[in-house]
């Protein structure tokens, strides 16, 4: 972790709406308190432990810290709802200069959740979820997915995350612990698509989030045959495509999804996407039914 | 690196006492410990000692780093 991200994590308070600079340690006091067991790494200006033993030491004593994720969930979230921070507009890129701890908290607050959180921590989570296309946090969010992405960006930076909300999101993170909250907190239209075309059943069947998929496709208005605006593959189609089976196998036994449909970009089918990608599994289930029609060329 | 590291905490916690017997008390039980591990606690103990907030601030580090 950087030394300016550090200093502003220990300088949010909880509960409070915004970023005080006088509750900033300097990196002076933060050094002198740890007693020499934490060093800054002069090149990167990086802070570490001071050796790899020591994060040992301290995985093996777990009751050191009450709920540490939680907690760094909890100023991760403080932050980002921090009213300066809603302020700003998305696509703002000046803002990193600042604000050192966004895109730390932006691209890990969820990860953080994931070992269980406080109830508080929920409110502040679902409170970022609401308006979460209109907030920066979606722009450096994706951002990153791009830059992680081995075939080239999805997300179109300049036109900003709008329509990326908070059910697209848990959809895309596979963040099963709260996406019954995030159902819950108003009347969504579940088959929405997002800047990238996207709607949150294609993201969780895409990206293989089991648990998600299930709770989506709970919602009598969700429209499970909905294809993407951008290569018009359904649900089921990227599914096949990533060979999530156990999401094949769901999409399949509801008797109203389409097995055999074919996109629109590649003009492919599930089978064709299945077996282009070499999901044996997957094309073995699409072969077993019959209304698949297994010659069908792309068009 | 690791036993020049042992040796600074060990010499940190030894100033840590305030009067020659209790210094040469710590060193005979640095001799009999096992190392850094027992070093780590010493020093970890150290800090949540620490008075004010500086023993917050200490732990807080090191969940987060």
């Amino acid at each position: 972790m950087r030394a300016e991200e550090l200093c502003h994590a220990l300088g949010v308070e909880i509960g409070s709406v915004d970023l005080d600079q006088k509750n900033v340690p300097g990196l002076r006091t933060l050094l002198s308190s740890c007693l020499g067991l934490v060093a800054i790494e002069a090149s990167s200006s990086t802070v570490r432990l001071v050796h790899f033993t020591l994060q040992e030491h301290l995985l093996s004593n777990p009751t050191l810290f009450h709920s540490p994720h939680s907690t760094i969930a909890e100023v991760c979230l403080t932050y980002l709802n921090f009213e300066s921070v809603w302020d700003l507009s998305p696509t703002l890129d000046s803002a990193l200069l600042t604000l050192p701890l966004l895109e730390y908290a932006s691209c890990y607050w969820w990860k953080h959740i994931k070992t269980g959180m406080a109830k508080n921590v929920k409110l502040l989570a679902l409170k970022l979820l609401d308006s979460f296309d209109q907030h920066i946090s979606a722009q450096l969010l994706l951002l990153r997915y791009n830059k992680n992405r081995r075939s080239g960006p999805y997300f179109n930076a300049g036109e900003g995350p709008r329509g990326f909300t908070g059910l697209h999101v848990v959809s895309f993170l596979g963040i099963v612990e709260i996406v019954a909250g995030v159902l819950e907190m108003r009347e969504w239209n579940v088959n929405a698509t997002d800047c990238m075309g996207s709607t949150a059943l294609t993201w969780a069947a895409g990206k293989g989030y089991e648990e998600v998929v299930k709770i989506l496709l709970e919602r009598e208005d969700v429209d499970p045959n909905q294809a993407d605006t951008k290569y018009g593959q359904t649900p089921l189609s990227w599914a096949a495509e990533n060979g999530h089976e156990a999401i094949v196998k769901i999409l399949l036994e509801r008797g109203d999804v389409n097995p055999d449909h074919i996109d629109t970009l590649y003009g492919r089918t599930p089978l064709g996407w299945a077996a282009e990608y070499g999901q044996a599994g997957v094309v073995k289930m699409l072969l077993e039914r019959e209304d698949v029609n297994p010659d069908q060329a792309d068009t | 690196m690791s036993s020049f590291l042992l040796v600074s905490l060990n010499v940190e916690a030894i100033l840590g006492e305030v009067t020659n017997g209790q210094r040469r008390k710590k060193l005979e039980e640095m001799a009999r410990g096992n190392g850094l591990s027992d070093a780590y606690t010493e020093t970890v103990t150290r800090l949540k000692g620490q008075k004010g907030n500086k023993s917050v601030l200490g732990l807080k580090v090191l969940m987060w780093v």
